[in-house]
């Protein structure tokens, strides 16, 4: 009887998994597990392909075109990550307190945030359009030259990442505004009662009571920075992207290309695997060294 | 009571399974459906009013087999065509957008060759022998052509007109088109201040290496080695020269802002335009969507490429289909892309603004209706000779060598010694890490 029971309770729990279990068995875990096989062969799309053991990590590692990927989705990730949450933060201090329309600020800007990229990139590109662009046309009128905002090796990739920094500070600002209505009071008010300003009261208990909150943002908004590559694509010129001269060819266009335009599938899943591995290490790093900033005392 | 529990347990479990399960099995359920009566068979194409025309007048010309195009954006055809033959999609034969891609395919075993189908049905190859070199791989047949290759300078009369200078024809009557004399005009007639260009290249590579491959320079040699040579230079010096002159419009800013070459040359802006044999199907629609500027359908012409070699030659691949080698209906799939790529086939071609493979007088008629006047149409129907653009398994990598070392180029201080270190560090690179 009291086999049946568990029997029955297994299958019960188990009818619950199983979708989500199918769902990631068959579109997470089956695909990273080729990925990684993939990278050890020659694949280029097709039925004859061989084992060619690390051969393409090791040219992946002597490409500069590779390692300029590395490190200008490094640049990427360091400043986009910083000013979205840098911006976020500010915003939800601001929108915390009693200031005029605070609802309609706040809607406001977490908007472009649930825009597709792609219309973002579209609108993006069209506004800073080196010719005729508004933004152009309206500097020209004040006297000014207009702008190579996405045509110049030296303001390509910061353009990319104004755009992205304005399509997704909404949404950590309302990760941050979440994380700041659940400080406990009191702890204003005791402070209060200390004689502790503003500035006082920010660095030692809204900064330290927020920490749990900005790991969580500062976790997910690196990884999504890795995964850069629809702003990319989309303002750069699609396909024949990445430039000018390179300079906004992040790592996931690179892969991009590389299986899609010259077939190179193996070698494309093999910098796929280096990016996977990267963000392991990242996200542990993160992790670890969390238990020495992060305060996950009740508020 | 618990027994009914667990018989609810299995059958959710056992649903859910099946759910989750099915959309793995929906591509295979669709190749089991044959029917009865013409033979029906799967044609992947680009998205392209005029292979829908041609695929219509196949399909009302006969009973024996029925065309049902899958139609993919054309943006993203390549990419696309790729993931479907990777992931065993089901087609019986495939158009060819970027012509180099047919060797990845073909080592994959995604082609079939066609060969015994042309001897089995003593096909007409009138067409195939013009492009025979573009479409066979080892000795094998591979696709028929449908659509010429030939690149040509498509200019505006009336800015030749309204800046008192001769156009390209005149220069290609008087034996002296070449390259040179083709910056010379470009600079004369721009106003050098972006609102009038002298020309525009396009962002293709082989759009921007015109005097190189006129030259036979194939960047990379089908068994392997670097092969370029002061041509190359050349080419890469003949864009940064015209861009420092504006007398064309920037290589970045043309990417940057996707602008079309159709476009361009629709604003009335452009002088001349280097482009292919497709191009007056898009004069045909802009004329239709009225979207010429400042210029009628009669100011503009069609003439030979510029040329430095002592024997005009154009550039050029053919387009083309092939027939996938998993295909359960090959000789259907061969009656298709027989008769696209055959008389008939051509004449339809034709009548919508492009070269087709096959001249014929049907063909030329067709085309009188679609170039703006006699001169136009010689040159477009001449028979000379077309060099296929580095035609190699490698060919897909060099575009984008070529490409990265011109923007290299166009952007920064690099002498003629590091432009050509940089290109043949690439090659290399591509020589070394193609499997």
């Amino acid at each position: 009887m009291a086999d049946h029971r568990s029997i029955k309770k297994a299958l019960v729990v188990a009818s619950f998994l199983l979708p989500s279990f199918v769902g990631f068995f068959v579109f997470v875990l089956l695909p990273v597990v080729s990925t990684i096989g993939l990278s050890f062969t020659n694949y280029s799309g097709g039925r004859t392909f061989r084992l060619i053991g690390i051969a393409n990590y090791l040219s992946a590692f002597r490409s500069t075109a590779f390692l300029s990927s590395l490190w200008i989705t490094a640049r990427f990730v360091v400043f986009s990550v910083f000013f979205q949450l840098a911006l976020a933060f500010v915003f939800a201090i601001m929108l915390n307190g009693k200031v005029l329309a605070r609802t309609f600020f706040r809607g406001l800007y977490f908007l472009p945030s649930i825009l597709s990229s792609i219309a973002i990139g579209l609108a993006f590109a069209l506004v800073l359009n080196p010719g005729e662009g508004p933004v152009n046309m309206l500097l020209k009128s004040l006297g000014m030259a207009g702008q190579p905002w996405l045509t110049s090796t030296k303001t390509a990739l910061g353009t990319i990442i104004f755009v992205s920094v304005w399509q997704s500070f909404g949404y950590y600002m309302v990760l941050f505004l979440a994380g700041l209505q659940s400080i406990n009071p009191s702890l204003y008010e005791s402070a209060d009662l200390d004689g502790a300003g503003l500035f006082r009261k920010l660095l030692s208990i809204t900064i330290p009571m927020l920490t749990p909150t900005t790991f969580f943002c500062v976790t997910t908004a690196v990884i999504k920075g890795f995964q850069v590559f629809d702003l990319v694509y989309i303002m750069t010129g699609g396909q024949q992207g990445g430039g000018p001269d390179g300079s906004t060819t992040v790592l996931v266009f690179d892969i991009y290309r590389n299986a899609f335009m010259s077939f190179r599938m193996g070698y494309a899943s093999a910098e796929a695997t280096v990016l996977l591995l990267l963000l392991l290490v990242v996200t542990t790093i993160q992790y670890r060294s969390q238990r020495g900033w992060v305060s996950y005392d009740a508020a | 009571m618990s027994f009914r529990f667990l018989s609810r347990g299995v059958v959710l479990i056992a649903v859910l399974g099946v759910l989750a399960t099915v959309p793995l099995f929906a591509s295979g359920a669709k190749e089991a459906t044959a029917a009865a009566g013409p033979q029906s068979i799967q044609f992947v194409m680009w998205q392209d009013p005029t292979y829908a025309n041609v695929v219509q007048a196949y399909n009302d010309s006969q009973s024996r087999v029925k065309v049902d195009p899958q139609i993919v954006t054309s943006a993203d055809y390549e990419t696309k065509l790729t993931t479907m033959l990777a992931g065993g999609v089901y087609m019986d034969a495939f158009m060819e957008k970027r012509q180099t891609d047919m060797f990845a395919q073909y080592e994959n075993g995604y082609i079939e060759p066609l060969d015994g189908l042309i001897k089995k049905y003593k096909y007409d190859t009138t067409g195939l022998d013009n492009y025979k070199a573009a479409v066979t791989i080892d000795g094998k047949t591979l696709a028929i052509p449908f659509r010429g290759a030939r690149y040509y300078i498509y200019y505006n009369k009336k800015m030749f007109a309204d800046a008192g200078i001769d156009t390209p024809d005149k220069y290609v009557q008087r034996g002296d088109w070449t390259w040179k004399k083709f910056m010379e005009v470009a600079e004369k007639i721009s106003s050098g201040d972006g609102k009038k260009y002298g020309a525009f290249f396009y962002t293709w590579g082989q759009v921007n290496m015109f005097p190189a491959i006129q030259a036979n320079v194939s960047f990379i040699t089908p068994d392997g080695k670097i092969d370029i040579n002061d041509t190359v230079l050349q080419s890469f010096k003949m864009r940064k020269e015209l861009e420092q002159k504006k007398a064309i419009m920037p290589y970045v800013d043309i990417v940057a802002t996707k602008l079309h070459y159709s476009q361009a040359f629709y604003n009335g802006n452009v002088a001349m335009l280097p482009i292919g044999e497709w191009f007056p199907g898009f004069m045909l629609d802009g004329k239709k969507k009225d979207l010429l500027k400042g210029f009628t359908w009669d100011d503009w012409g069609v003439t030979r490429l510029p040329d430095d070699q002592s024997t005009y030659a154009s550039v050029g691949a053919p387009t083309f289909n092939n027939i996938y080698s998993g295909s359960k209906f090959k000789d259907a799939a061969f009656d298709f892309i027989g008769w696209m790529g055959g008389a008939q086939g051509s004449a339809i071609v034709a009548k919508n603004g492009f070269l087709p493979g096959m001249i014929t007088p049907d063909v030329v008629s067709a085309l009188k209706s679609v170039l703006p006047d006699n001169e136009s149409l010689k040159y477009f129907t001449e028979n000379v000779p077309v060099i296929p653009p580095y035609y190699t398994r490698y060919g897909s990598r060099v575009e984008q060598a070529i490409l990265s070392t011109m923007q290299q180029y166009l952007l920064n201080d690099m002498s003629d010694a590091e432009v050509m270190a940089a290109l043949k560090s690439k090659l290399q690179d591509i020589i070394n890490t193609t499997n």
